[in-house]
């Protein structure tokens, strides 16, 4: 089924890149200068032999030439022409340099080109003519066909592109998404952080409307609760003094006093105490946590740990790396993903010295070991030490390793050793393990099959995520608890982390007592307990559910509603960004909120007849 | 608060105006030296109460008649100080009468309250709005447009009743051994029950659980249905047999059945509970409560009495059906000395934010306050919390 061929591919190679060469050459001479100078990994720590396979690596050196040769600066000048030739001779010659751009980054080990595929999305947003903006995209897609972000970025041009179309993008990203760790974290502070203003307001909104529609009903539970002889004063103070006192405490009383008063108040609202005491502990556990993983998706350190990690090319992020390898030369995880960016680079012997810095320095059981070990055979596999591939592979499957890398890299060796059995074997394992990917890698297996590299697993991006500020900056450290602090403040009088955890304690339990009151702890007398419901609330987001009998449910779909206006209109709160570019989705979630509007209020008019027919 | 004089007409508009506004407080109308508390709950009354009778003891004494409880218990409880609530609790709590029974004992007497008002011409007449308890068990739950409505027919019917049951030797008597077949109202076949047990109407309208104009009207009904006829001294108004004097008293010793005690014995425990209410943990109670209804006693006489006139002896409304919140207890003397003024200005402030119109006021009033301290406050406390977020989220936030 496969069919390697070293030695013809290397004479493809070479035919191809003289090509290349010829065609930049004559588009260079009007292609824009070169941004800036490429980068040539050569860290001084990598000095040293192999231990694991002696004599593996040298072999393959010769076969990195033309890649290393072709450099970065030559997909740089092929994308400015590619660029120039948009403007000059139109949509069909930018395609093919985009194209060739493409191959020419596949021949370097990279599947995706991020920067490029932003640049020209950012010039898609630039340009108002239909027909340039689909090119643009479809090209930008084409560059950089398994990033996540580029692929959300793509689908934003809903408008353009068509719906079906940007679906399409949308859905590429969603598949692409479990490779982006900082992505998904990124997406989750922002769902948390809207969620939580979203439900502050929607419970803000709603104890001010329950409170308005049941004064009598609370007057008179104040007036149960005071000694007789001074009940009216008890009462009319009390009164007064819930409804207005908690404003000049911050919201989080607000809503927390409200709540509250209502939970002991009114039947439908007896669980609202509960929600805001556990509102209040979110804000309470949110604020540093999102805090710090705002700050450190933010960091470009590991925004390119992950774009390498992706095998995009990131000139600006392998320098980093180098750079970071001087400062921390036997960090384990730099060490893991400079490996694998030599190794994409066809840097095979710099690659495998890494790889074993890492077998030094890494702890024992680390999966960056195992990472390494995978890599290093993979290495021994495109130096033709098959046997040696073979049996680092064995070693580690013996270990309990059973990775789709391993297996598919074992199966690979088996070929090439003439064991169909044996491969047949690890094929099948390799498919059972990630079936589409497999699919995938058939289908570009046109030109011959190359190991897969092994990378670094996505729960390593969970401690770089959680990495507590301080150990990055003590001033950035400073300024983030400030703006905790600020934040706190804002939201609670005195709002510091630890009274905002015990006042939402005191409202979370409070509000399970309440919970677990009897129903006929809610009779009141002879205030009117049903209030006739007037169609006004009907024109309400959430409707007669926030105003009327069920404001539990009111708070909920208000939530959702609120989020989706705060995710479109990007305001009160800006979300942490998570994509290159400023999208907007802003007509999709206008939508979805007017939508949800409209079910509601159909619910509520539905609630009202049935509930007049009843009566 | 000022008690208008009205007429029987302006009256009759005033408890229109309670039921088509569905009022909840308190009406008082004093006339003929007489001093009715009527209680409204959503325009319907729910109970009523005269200042100058002592309702347990009327209710006992309707009891006794109807032989469900000795004699002995009226003169027990005379002057205790014991609610009607509390002397129901007792009797039906310890089995002496069923509840069925007190409750109609007690609307009975209630009802007869109220139909009093045919008498008279001109009163005094207060309304009160305020949050009033009704026990649902034993409410009245009348429309003041039904109570109109048998005030015309008694007035209506006054002489007819006059002058078939109402003269000194009238006995009526059945005319068939059953009456199933002619489709009887409850009062109707209670009074069937008792005519065919024997004794004169003037036995029968005392001694039955309802009220006067009930039993009057049922007399009539069963009259004007030939179920029944009356005779006069030897005569005879109508057709139909009587009954024997032995079936009749048959009839009385059945009646004393339900009494579940010996007469010792019944004297004996009530007396026991009735010192039982009387601990210091209850007389305390029973003290506060009247030193607060005097406050509203006092207050209601203000309104009532407030052109200079000399005010007859006003009790507070001794009414648990329509209960005001704090007003509950006969009123004891004043305490004297001024501190004790002041509780009782402080109590009747109290008592008068209590009322419906205070309470919506507050409301209203409280609302108004949230809403402007909102406006005044609400901007920047979302300016500083918008702001936070936007500085807590802001792009490139620690460079």
């Amino acid at each position: 089924m496969f069919s390697i061929d070293s030695g013809t591919a290397n004479v493809q190679l070479r035919i191809q890149f003289l090509l290349v060469i010829f065609v930049t050459a004559l588009g260079a001479l009007s292609a824009q200068p070169v941004l800036a100078k490429p980068v040539v990994v050569e860290p001084a720590e990598l000095q040293q032999s192999s231990e694991l396979f002696p004599g593996a690596y040298a072999a393959g050196t010769e076969a990195n030439e033309p890649k290393q040769a072709a450099g970065d600066a030559v997909l740089r000048e092929q994308f400015y022409k590619a660029i120039n030739e948009l403007y000059s001779a139109g949509y069909g010659r930018a395609g093919e340099s985009l194209e060739q751009l493409s191959l020419l980054a596949a021949e370097q080990g990279y599947r995706n080109l991020p920067d490029y595929s932003i640049e020209l999305l950012r010039q898609a947003k630039r340009t108002t003519k239909p027909e340039e903006v689909s090119f643009l995209v479809f090209h930008a897609a084409r560059l950089s066909p398994t990033d996540a972000r580029v692929r959300f970025v793509a689908a934003s041009f809903y408008r353009e592109l068509g719906m079906g179309t940007a679906l399409k993008h949308a859905w590429a990203g969603i598949t692409a998404i479990a490779y982006y760790p900082l992505l998904i974290a990124t997406g989750i502070a922002n769902l948390l952080l809207v969620c939580l203003v979203a439900g502050t307001i929607a419970l803000f909104i709603t104890c001010t409307i329950q409170l308005v529609r049941n004064g009598e009903a609370l007057f008179e539970r104040v007036r149960q609760g005071a000694p007789r002889a001074i009940q009216g004063y008890v009462a009319a103070v009390g009164l007064i003094g819930i409804l207005v006192l908690p404003l000049l405490g911050g919201i989080l009383l607000a809503v927390g006093v409200w709540a509250l008063a209502l939970g002991r108040t009114k039947i439908g609202c007896k669980w609202l105490p509960a929600v805001a005491g556990t509102l209040i502990l979110g804000w309470a556990l949110a604020i540093p946590v999102l805090s710090t993983v705002g700050f450190n998706v933010e960091q470009r350190a590991n925004r390119v740990l992950e774009q390498v990690r992706t095998f995009s090319f990131t000139p600006e992020g392998e320098e980093f790396i180098t750079e970071q390898l001087q400062r921390n030369p036997d960090d384990p995880l730099l060490l893991t993903i400079l490996g694998q960016v030599l190794q994409m680079k066809g840097l095979r012997e710099d690659a495998a010295r890494a790889y074993e810095r890492v077998l030094t320095s890494a702890p024992r059981g680390s999966e960056l070991r195992t990472t390494s070990r995978l890599n290093l055979a993979a290495i021994a596999y495109e130096n033709e030490a098959f046997q040696q591939a073979k049996d680092a592979l064995l070693a580690l499957e013996g270990e309990g390793e059973a990775s789709f890398a391993l297996y598919y890299n074992l199966a690979l060796a088996h070929l090439a050793m003439l064991d169909t059995e044996q491969h047949r074997a690890s094929y099948l394992n390799a498919q059972a393990v990630d079936e589409a990917r497999l699919a995938r890698l058939d289908a570009e297996a046109e030109h011959g099959r190359r190991p897969v590299i092994s990378t670094v697993p996505a729960s390593f991006f969970l401690p770089l995520v959680n990495r507590p500020i301080v150990r990055s900056d003590d001033v950035a450290a400073r300024r983030a608890v400030e703006r905790e602090n600020t934040l706190g403040a804002a939201l609670l009088y005195r709002g510091t982390m630890p009274v905002m955890l015990g006042w939402g304690a005191v409202v979370l339990v409070l509000g399970l007592f309440a919970a677990r009151q009897n129903p006929h702890q809610f009779e009141l007398g002879p205030v009117p307990q049903a209030v006739q419901e007037s169609a006004v609330w009907l024109f309400l987001p959430a409707g007669l559910l926030m105003a009327g009998e069920r404001p539990l449910r009111g708070v909920a779909v208000l939530t959702v509603f609120i989020t989706l206006l705060i995710f479109g209109l990007e305001a009160p709160v800006t979300p942490y960004r998570g994509l290159p570019l400023e999208v907007s989705f802003s007509g999709f979630l206008f939508g979805g909120a007017a939508l949800l509007f409209l079910v509601t209020m159909v619910l509520s008019v539905i609630g009202k007849s049935r509930a007049e027919v009843a009566a | 608060m000022n008690a208008a004089p009205v007429t029987r007409d302006g009256f009759s508009e005033l408890l229109r105006t309670c039921s088509h506004k569905r009022r909840n407080g308190l009406l008082r109308v004093a006339f003929d030296r007489r001093e009715l508390t009527i209680a409204f709950v959503d325009g319907r009354i729910v109970s009523a109460a005269d200042a100058l009778d002592e309702a347990p003891v009327e209710v006992c004494r309707r009891l006794a008649a109807a032989g469900r409880i000795v004699e002995q218990v009226i003169d027990l409880i005379r002057g205790t100080g014991i609610t009607v609530s509390q002397l129901g609790e007792l009797l039906i709590g310890k089995g002496y009468v069923g509840e069925d029974d007190f409750a109609r004992a007690r609307q009975a007497y209630e009802i007869d309250l109220l139909l009093s008002l045919n008498d008279f011409a001109e009163a005094n007449a207060d309304f009160k709005p305020q949050l009033v308890r009704q026990d649902v068990r034993t409410a009245l739950g009348i429309y003041p447009g039904q109570l109109l409505l048998d005030l015309e027919e008694l007035q209506a019917d006054h002489g007819r009743l006059q002058e078939l049951f109402e003269q000194g030797d009238c006995r009526p008597r059945v005319v068939t051994n059953s009456a199933r077949s002619h489709a009887l109202t409850d009062a109707e076949q209670q009074i069937w029950d008792a005519v065919a047990a024997g004794g004169s109407a003037k036995d029968i309208l005392a001694n039955s659980l309802l009220s006067r104009h009930q039993a009057l009207e049922a007399l009539l009904s069963l009259y004007d249905k030939e179920l029944i006829t009356v005779t006069v001294g030897d005569g005879e108004q109508g057709v139909g047999e009587g009954v024997t004097s032995a079936e009749s008293d048959i009839s009385q010793l059945v009646a004393e059945e339900p009494v579940p005690h010996s007469l010792s014995e019944l004297v004996e425990q009530a007396a026991n509970e009735l010192r039982e209410i009387g601990t210091d943990e209850e007389e305390s109670a029973l003290e506060e409560a009247s030193d607060f209804a005097q406050a509203v006693s006092r207050s209601a006489q203000v309104g009532l009495h407030s052109e200079g006139e000399e005010s007859p002896a006003f009790e507070s409304v001794d009414s648990p059906q329509g209960v005001p919140l704090s007003a509950t207890e006969q009123p004891l003397p004043l305490p004297a000395g001024s501190t004790a003024g002041l509780r009782r200005v402080i109590r009747a402030g109290s008592y008068h934010l209590l009322s419906a119109e205070a309470v919506r006021g507050t409301v209203i009033a409280a609302t108004v306050l949230f809403f402007f301290t909102l406006a005044v406050v609400g901007p920047g406390m979302f300016d500083e919390w918008f702001g936070a977020l936007k500085n807590f989220t802001a792009e490139q936030p620690f460079e």
